[in-house]
């Protein structure tokens, strides 16, 4: 008698551990937040129009540094804001990390610019930074439209 | 002295293949793909160091540039690996309450 109860005990709890596992779904990371989506694609075009003008006017000094504090320090408050947002959300820590990653390089990108005896990029730097921060941009926006897909699969 | 770049590139694919773990061998393509760009991006900046067209400082901030992007690549590569595993254990679990559903006859999961 004593077998059959321990038994029946033992079935039990695995079949409520069998109903509580399947009735869960795993969530590995945050979700997809439209916020940051649209953020980071502002910055990204604000950097592109940026490099654009750099590229299509090299010698326009309305391009040297003292001109363009502006265009760092707005990129710089939405960068903050965003990895702010992001740090506030559990299981974030790939997207925040991405975060550190863009504004740390804009603020290289302000350093190299503010260097300049003339306040101007040269064009060879230009295009290197263009496309590096367009692939930097692209890869988080990759990941973004990958946790929006998730959240239609959800 | 100029950069080895196919030691350079070997030096990052060895790196980028310990920071991926068990992503990399879907990761792989991607990661060689992103490698060669860094490392051609890399020669470019030391062209322009030997020319003189940038200073010293300037190049390391180049390169450290540089780095950030590739990290942030590796980042969403792993990223996506994890959204990947995540739909795999999901898709099990949902196959689980499936077979227990239609074992006991009705919508108990």
């Amino acid at each position: 008698m004593f077998n059959s109860i321990f038994t029946c005990r033992r079935f039990s709890v695995s079949i409520t551990l069998l109903i509580f596992l399947c009735s869960c779904k795993v969530t590995l990371l945050a979700p997809y937040d439209e916020i940051t989506d649209k953020t980071i694609t502002e910055m990204q075009e604000m950097t592109s129009t940026f490099f654009v003008a750099l590229e299509s006017e090299p010698e326009n000094t309305n391009l040297k540094y003292d001109n363009q504090k502006q265009f760092y320090q707005q990129l710089k408050v939405k960068a903050a804001t965003v990895r702010i947002r992001n740090a506030a959300i559990d299981k974030n820590k790939i997207m925040v990390s991405m975060i550190n990653e863009l504004e740390a390089n804009i603020g290289r990108l302000q350093q190299l610019h503010k260097g300049k005896p003339n306040g101007m990029l040269i064009p060879e730097e230009v295009k290197l930074l263009k496309e590096t921060f367009e692939t930097q941009y692209g890869a988080i926006i990759y990941f973004l439209m990958a946790l929006k897909q998730r959240a239609k699969a959800f | 002295m100029p950069l080895d770049t196919q030691q350079l590139v070997q030096d990052m694919l060895g790196a980028a293949k310990l920071h991926l773990g068990k992503f990399w061998k879907q990761a792989k393509p991607f990661a060689e793909n992103e490698t060669l760009n860094m490392a051609n991006k890399l020669l470019m900046i030391e062209q322009l160091k030997l020319e003189g067209k940038i200073t010293k400082e300037e190049a390391l901030l180049h390169i450290d540039i540089q780095k950030s992007a590739f990290c942030t690549v590796l980042l969403s590569i792993k990223g996506l690996g994890l959204i990947a595993v995540e739909g795999t254990i999901n898709a099990a679990l949902g196959s689980i309450a499936k077979v227990v559903n239609k074992a006991l006859g009705w919508g108990l999961l």
